[in-house]
């Protein structure tokens, strides 16, 4: 496989990842020794694969960054974008693909997997999507950013009854008290 | 204060400490170095904080001194062994009795005022763990973070308990694929 399905979360220590009111997308107190790796996951990152609600929320916001320096808004206005949505027409986002999804979403994951150039398919936020992906097998490897933060509440990272055995392939800590995680499933 | 309340939980990437055999019979992980991890938190022990069947296992285990390599036995003769239970009454092998509660709060400084500086160590006794956490009466909480999803079973943390702004103390990973977090209650 030349490309790789890689989920990307913000994640409690008690295993949220609904981004309810934890989490900003600028993030919280000293995260310069966050952003080095931020910037090399973007230069891996050849497609975008989002559900409806996170792309709205995502095209709502990066594209009137008009003076980002994160790099983000230029990234993404330039990646492959794949939307997963049984509605939507028109993403009016370039580069913008509509997957349908459901029973379509293993063919199609397979489809996008094998054209254009070699690299990471990336998925953040879209926690319904991320189910439908775990459970159905078609996740390369999870990135779990942990904030030291317990939430009591939210909707969680991994769909109920599926069960499964990642390997841990590296692991890091920041000033901020975030933590990395790197697990493969394939 | 002299003495800390410290949980240790071994827990799946998702969250789940109890049925914790799941986690701890897998024969993928390298028991050494899991001994390591309990040996060198013992250093600092003075004390054991558990619920009753905890105790009642412990109890059957190493109160008869049983011959072992790993010093578990004499270890656990040699601390303080609260338990905290509504019905039992006096119990061989328990320093004390804590009836937990409502007075839960008043038990635990208690605890923490008596006896020689260190800390007191929480294990197993999940009901215990929720209340508290619940309570906020935790100083610090070793995770040790095994890398399976289990998909079922009791978690670690209790439903609507939030807690923000934790210090990552201390953050190391195993070669068997574990993760070892420590936090602390600023």
């Amino acid at each position: 496989m030349t490309r790789r399905i890689v989920i990307t979360q913000n994640i409690t220590v008690d295993g949220v990842v609904e981004a309810l009111d934890w989490f900003t997308p600028e993030g919280d107190g000293d995260v310069s020794d966050l952003m080095p790796l931020l910037a090399e996951a973007m230069e891996r990152e050849v497609g975008f694969l989002v559900g409806r609600r996170t792309f709205e929320d995502m095209r709502g916001y990066w594209p009137h960054q008009t003076d980002d320096t994160t790099g983000v808004t230029a990234h993404l206005d330039a990646v492959e974008k794949f939307v997963v949505s049984s509605t939507l027409t028109d993403p009016a986002w370039a580069n913008s693909t509509v997957l349908r999804g459901g029973e379509h979403l293993a063919d199609e994951i397979a489809g996008l997997l094998k054209e254009g150039p070699d690299g990471d398919v990336g998925v953040t936020g879209s926690i319904e999507l991320c189910h439908a992906l775990l459970a159905a097998d078609l996740v390369d490897e999870l990135r779990l950013y942990t904030y030291p933060v317990v939430l009591g509440r939210g909707r969680r990272l991994f769909p109920d009854g599926v069960e499964l055995r990642p390997t841990l392939v590296d692991a890091r800590a920041f000033r901020s008290g975030v933590s990395l995680q790197t697990y493969r499933l394939h | 204060m002299t003495r800390r309340l410290v949980l240790t939980a071994h827990t799946s990437l998702d969250g789940v400490v109890d049925p914790v055999e799941d986690l701890l019979a897998l024969d993928d992980h390298d028991g050494d170095e899991l001994q390591d991890v309990l040996l060198e938190a013992r250093a600092t022990e003075v004390g054991l904080l558990i619920g009753r069947r905890t105790f009642t296992t412990l109890h059957a285990d190493w109160a008869s001194l049983p011959a072992d390599p790993t010093g578990t036995a004499r270890h656990l003769a040699a601390i303080d062994r609260y338990v905290v239970s509504t019905t039992l009454d006096d119990p061989p092998w328990a320093t004390a009795v804590l009836r937990g509660g409502d007075g839960l709060a008043d038990d635990v400084a208690e605890v923490l005022k008596e006896g020689p500086d260190g800390d007191v160590g929480v294990v197993g006794s999940v009901g215990l763990g929720h209340a508290l956490i619940a309570a906020d009466l935790l100083d610090e909480l070793r995770l040790v973070v095994h890398p399976r999803v289990l998909a079922r079973g009791r978690r670690l943390f209790p439903a609507g308990h939030s807690a923000r702004g934790l210090l990552l103390a201390r953050s190391r990973v195993l070669h068997s694929g574990i993760a070892v977090q420590e936090y602390r209650w600023r």
